[in-house]
């Protein structure tokens, strides 16, 4: 894999500068059965074509964000930060990946 | 030898040098290569082929073909036809036994060739079977290549480069100049690569654009990323746009004799006739597909050969060719029986385009009936393809798949590199390798050094004659790189291993520290003696730089929320100054690290992981965070700060004389955090006790550790400080049963099984884990981590199997020897039936079955007094 | 001090007994190629080598380093990272001056014992940095990886002058990664420009 992914942040980077955590899962909310929480943590989609992924920045910004990538050619169609779950607004200025 | 000055010839004839052939001085003009200046002073063999040793001279003189290739200065597989001389080396055969005039190893070509045949090992020498070793080696040392001397030296460094450029043009053709010279002129940044040696960067004067020649990129990966081999520097290029002008590659006739030595292709004419002042021979025929072989036919008549005969297949249909010869020479050409006296035959069998680099990135190449050749299509984006690479060969004739004619005698090669002849790929196809990429494996055609640059279009035409199918159907085999061989020492770089090392590091090593890698990190294994640095901790004073533990900051209104969170404990009603025991475990409820976490105040926490955890803590963190978007921000501050452990009965007496700061049990409690000065050095003081004993963990910035370090030392001095290395403190935890993540726990392991059930806080309302340890509470324990204390001064193995019934149900995790208990002691995983204090284990050592008690509370000060001391 | 004042290397205070001096991560590499020291505000700082090289890979360990985080329009001499965060350096001895001051504005972390510093100079710079780091250099400043080991700060501070901030714990090998990658070109340790 040499592909070249979009950081937010940095723009286009060597993919080794990144850590990939897989494509983006639901953790299920209150009391999921055993059958939900295994699906959780073992079952992925692994698509052949589009797939949402968590990428790391490891080696540069040290941000998180999504990418959607075509799991067949490695082409990165777009990355993104997710948007807050809930609104935060910080009173004083915070570390900012 | 040489012809008079020619207009564009590449040597200097004012200007002498000299290299060694086989230990014989060769004298060269300076400008040349160290094939033609062997080809010059009378040499025609230039080498053994792989198979058959049989002599083979200069055929293509463009760096593709296998046959000039010799060591030279110890490096092997060197091809001298294109190697400038710099004066000097020492050049030499390779796989001949003798010389290349007389190789004993000839044998096989006479002898050999009917009990030789495709695949013969795989069949003939595979029985009895204990002879395979005797049979490898004897094949090993017939067949082959040149041999890498195991004893030489490092001889050449090797760099690597890496470059950014908008456009990269491959090819430095009429074509590759054109693209590069367009790209520039829009004020792009260009280079452009070529393999030479027809380019010389001077000779195109200032371009606008980089020139790298004699250079090769050796292939095409996705992000543009395209390694260049320029002799000892590896260049990796990132181009935005790639334009692909690798030319064509003048292709071979299939004849019988085609490999005989005065068999060339017209690249050969041109280059010895043009750059050289060479005349290749005396007598030529030349047979040609294109206008290739009319232009060699030119320039041999100018340099004074006698042209026997031009064939051109374009307007002449011609069914049988045989090179004649004697003692490997060309002696005769026979065409449809007439024969010509020639000491040269010339065969251009059209050029195929270069589309290697072009395939390796998804192009789709199809076969043009019309003109014999594979041709490139539907490119991806960022690739062009300009000039003969893309199809531009001008106008060819598709020549016969073979000329052996009615009475074909003598050998008719597919592949030079492999000594593939015709017959092999139709024994092949015979014996059910009937498709192309078997065919290929079996019989390694094209799998050679040319990597198919002369072979691969001859051998799928063959094959689909021989089953009767097209080529269009049969496709190319897999494009694959390197398109160039390359030296492995230019792959693997500069030799520099990324080792981490603590601000102490260099301390250790003057003390004689035997070092160790643990993860990226370079840390003291022990000073020497680890049984007696463990004893010092428990009697006097032991100090171990704990620097390499990873240190995070959580800071924010909500950190303490996101810890616990994180964490099955709970961190958010801690007092600032104190620390709490940290377990991590993932949503499968798995252990994944562990450390402390200390409240600096009522926003600030100060995390510690394990050393070889601390990036994947990090990113944990920052994952999570980055879902839960709370109030907190993570900061990696492991290398800012260096650590030490003090521990000891004499660690408070040491203390009182580092700092004003009181560090009685009331000044600092066990599990207090507390800042203050140590040598005047500004401190976070951890009171835990991962040895044992009473100690303090002292965290400051990385710069003073050296510093810090010698103080202390000399401090220390008559309280019989000692330092400790990593094994020690295997010892003294172990004595503990403090666990270590990765050691003692797999990825299996949860922490009610790991014996630590008091840390999850249930009463929380959710946490990472807590599902899968709800789920692991209603099964019940099925395995328990406990203490395991070794009878008869054994100490078992780490990993060996604790058995009931002859059948294993446990394993021991942890053993070492404890000098403080005199015994030996470990830690494992036994049933939880099993794990209550005095249950006896038999462990499985050697064969033999060796008792051992379970213990469930520490060996060492099982009710913690000296760590509260 | 503050909570965090224990990651600040000018909180060291000498007295009649203790006096702490701070040595850059590289300084045992320098002592081995000769070099000869002298303490300047605290830290050990290189002052002479046996052979200056033209082509030179200088250690500036000893600067004062400051992360920097919130709004950085108008933040004079910042190198930016993130729009929302950078890399503030100073003179050593006047860390905690400006931490103070721009502790009013942003959130800032003294990063000076965290981040080691190389600086490459001279004729060949250029070609060293390609050798090192993947990384455009025609696209400086930035956060990046350099062989092997990131995050890194790159800057280029004229045509043939770049320095690089990294994780201290790597100076040992990213010195010895810097001066080999400068040997064909003669270059090597340098203490002055």
């Amino acid at each position: 894999m040499s592909f070249l992914l979009p950081c937010p942040n940095c723009g286009p980077r060597d993919v080794d500068e990144f850590s990939c955590t897989g494509e983006v899962t639901v953790r299920p909310k209150g009391s999921p059965t055993p059958r939900e929480l295994r699906s959780y943590l073992y079952f992925r989609k692994n698509a052949a074509g589009l797939q949402r992924e968590w990428w790391y920045h490891r080696d540069g910004c040290e941000l998180w964000f999504q990418a959607e990538r075509d799991t067949r050619t490695n082409e990165v169609l777009r990355a993104w930060v997710p948007e807050p779950v809930a609104p935060v607004v910080p009173d004083t200025p915070r570390r900012h990946n | 030898m040489r012809l008079d000055p020619q207009p564009s010839e590449r040597i200097d004839r004012a200007e002498m040098v000299r290299f060694f052939f086989d230990g014989q001085p060769v004298t060269a003009f300076r400008g040349e290569t160290i094939g033609s200046a062997l080809f010059a002073s009378g040499r025609r063999v230039f080498s053994r082929s792989f198979k058959y040793h049989r002599p083979r001279g200069l055929l293509c003189c463009g760096g593709h073909c296998p046959n000039c290739m010799m060591t030279v200065d110890g490096v092997p597989n060197v091809r001298v036809c294109s190697v400038p001389v710099r004066g000097g080396e020492r050049v030499g055969p390779q796989n001949v036994l003798g010389s290349l005039q007389r190789d004993l190893m000839s044998v096989t070509d006479k002898i050999g060739g009917p009990f030789t045949p495709v695949g013969f090992y795989y069949r003939t020498m595979i029985r009895p079977r204990w002879a395979w070793p005797y049979y490898e080696k004897f094949l090993r040392h017939a067949a082959g290549l040149g041999k890498v001397d195991k004893r030489h030296e490092r001889s050449t460094r090797f760099d690597t480069e890496h470059r950014h450029t908008d456009v990269l043009v491959i090819g430095g053709g009429s074509a590759g100049l054109e693209a590069a010279r367009k790209a520039a002129a829009e004020g792009k940044r260009v280079t452009l690569v070529d393999e030479g040696p027809d380019l010389l960067p001077d000779s195109v004067g200032d371009a606008g654009f980089e020139i790298l020649a004699p250079a090769r990129a050796l292939g095409l990966w996705e992000g543009g990323l395209v390694p260049v081999e320029a002799g000892p520097v590896l260049y990796r290029f990132r181009a935005d746009k790639i334009v692909v002008a690798t030319g064509a590659t003048e292709q071979p006739l299939l004849f019988p004799g085609n490999d005989l030595v005065g068999v060339m292709l017209p690249s050969a004419i041109r280059r010895m006739v043009d750059h050289w002042a060479l005349k290749p021979g005396n007598a030529a025929v030349v047979v040609t597909a294109d206008d290739r072989g009319w232009e060699a036919a030119d320039r041999l008549r100018a340099a004074g050969v006698h042209i026997s005969e031009v064939a051109d297949l374009r307007e002449r249909k011609i069914r049988q060719i045989a090179a004649k010869g004697r003692k490997g020479h060309v002696r005769a050409v026979e065409l449809d029986g007439r024969s010509f006296e020639a000491d040269l035959l010339v065969m251009s069998g059209g050029a195929q385009p270069n589309y290697s680099l072009l395939a390796q990135l998804g192009a789709k190449i199809e076969y043009d009936p019309a003109r014999g050749i594979f041709v490139p299509t539907s490119l991806p984006p960022n690739v062009e393809a300009v000039g003969a690479a893309a199809g531009d060969v001008g106008r060819t004739a598709v020549p016969a798949v073979t000329y052996n004619g009615a009475a074909g005698k003598g050998k008719c090669f597919v592949c030079l590199c492999e000594d593939v002849t015709d017959k092999d790929v139709k024994r092949a196809i015979a014996e059910g390798f009937d498709s192309i990429e078997l065919a290929k494996r079996y019989t390694t055609v094209t799998m050679g050094p040319c990597q198919g640059k002369l072979c691969h279009v001859g051998s799928i035409r063959l094959f689909a004659r021989e089953t009767e199918t097209d080529e269009a159907s049969i496709g190319t085999t897999t494009a694959r790189p390197p398109w160039a061989p390359v030296s492995l020492g230019l792959l693997a770089g500069r030799p520099h291993e990324a080792g981490a090392r603590t601000s102490i590091h260099h301390r250790h090593k003057d003390l004689g520290a035997k070092i160790m890698w643990t993860g990226h990190w370079r840390r003291p294994h022990s000073y020497g003696d680890a049984q007696a640095e463990a004893k010092n901790v428990h009697e006097s004073l032991g100090i171990i730089d704990v620097s390499t533990l990873g240190k995070l900051l959580v800071r924010g209104p909500e950190a303490g929320a996101f810890l616990d969170r994180l964490y099955p404990n709970r961190f958010s009603d801690m007092k600032p100054g104190r620390i709490r025991y940290a377990v991590l475990q993932n949503d499968a409820g798995r252990i994944t690290d562990d450390g402390t976490i200390a409240r600096l105040d009522d926003e600030t926490f100060y995390v510690t992981t394990t050393s070889t955890g601390a990036g994947a803590v990090l990113r944990w963190f920052g994952w999570w965070n980055a879902v839960w978007r709370m109030d907190a921000d993570i900061t990696d501050i492991t290398g800012a700060l260096a650590a030490v452990n003090v521990a000891g009965p004499n660690a408070r007496t040491l203390m009182e004389r580092l700092t004003d700061h009181d560090v009685s049990n009331e000044g600092i409690k066990y599990l207090d955090a507390k800042h203050a000065h140590v040598a005047g050095v500004p401190c976070l003081i951890l009171r835990i006790g991962f040895v044992g004993e009473l100690g303090y963990e002292i965290h400051f910035p990385s710069p003073y550790g050296e510093y810090f370090w010698d103080t202390v030392m000399e401090v220390g001095k008559d309280l019989g400080i000692r330092p400790f290395g990593l094994e020690p403190q295997r010892i003294l935890r172990l004595e503990k049963m403090h666990i270590l993540v990765g050691q003692d726990t797999d990825s299996e392991s949860n922490v009610i099984e790991a014996a630590m059930p008091w840390i999850v806080k249930w009463d929380k309302d959710d946490f990472v884990g807590r599902w899968s340890l709800e789920l692991v509470q209603e099964r019940g324990l099925q395995n328990q981590l406990v203490g395991l204390e070794f009878s008869n001064g054994t100490v078992p193995a780490e990993g060996s199997q604790i058995v009931r019934e002859g059948r294993s149900i446990g394993r021991v995790t942890s053993s070492r020897f404890s000098p403080e208990l005199v015994r030996g002691i470990g830690m494992g995983w036994v049933p939880a039936g099993l794990a209550h204090d005095g249950a006896q284990v038999s462990i499985s050592v050697n064969g033999r079955l060796e008792a051992a008690s379970v213990r469930l509370k520490s060996f060492f000060d099982p009710d913690g007094e000296h760590l509260r001391s | 001090m503050s909570v965090l004042g224990f990651l600040s290397v000018y909180n060291a205070k000498a007295d009649s007994h203790f006096r702490p001096v701070a040595k850059s991560s590289m300084e045992r590499r320098l002592r081995d190629h000769g070099a000869s020291f002298e303490e300047r505000g605290g830290w050990l700082v290189a002052m002479k080598l046996p052979h200056e090289h033209e082509l030179g890979i200088r250690d500036v360990s000893h600067l004062g380093k400051l992360e920097v985080c919130g709004d950085l329009n108008g933040l004079e001499g910042v190198i930016p990272i993130t729009p929302a965060r950078g890399l503030l350096l100073c003179d050593f001895r006047e860390t905690e001056a400006v931490q103070a001051k721009l502790a009013k504005r942003y959130d800032v972390l003294d990063v000076t014992g965290a981040l080691a510093g190389l600086e490459i100079f001279g004729p060949g710079a250029e070609t060293v940095m390609h050798r090192i780091t993947a990384h455009d250099l025609d696209d400086l400043p930035a956060a990046a990886p350099v062989s092997h080991v990131g995050p890194c700060v790159l800057t280029r501070e004229g045509p043939e002058s770049f320095r690089i901030f990294f994780p201290q714990e790597y100076g040992h090998y990213l010195w010895e990664v810097a001066v080999d990658a400068a040997e064909p070109l003669h270059g090597g340790p340098a203490v002055s420009r």
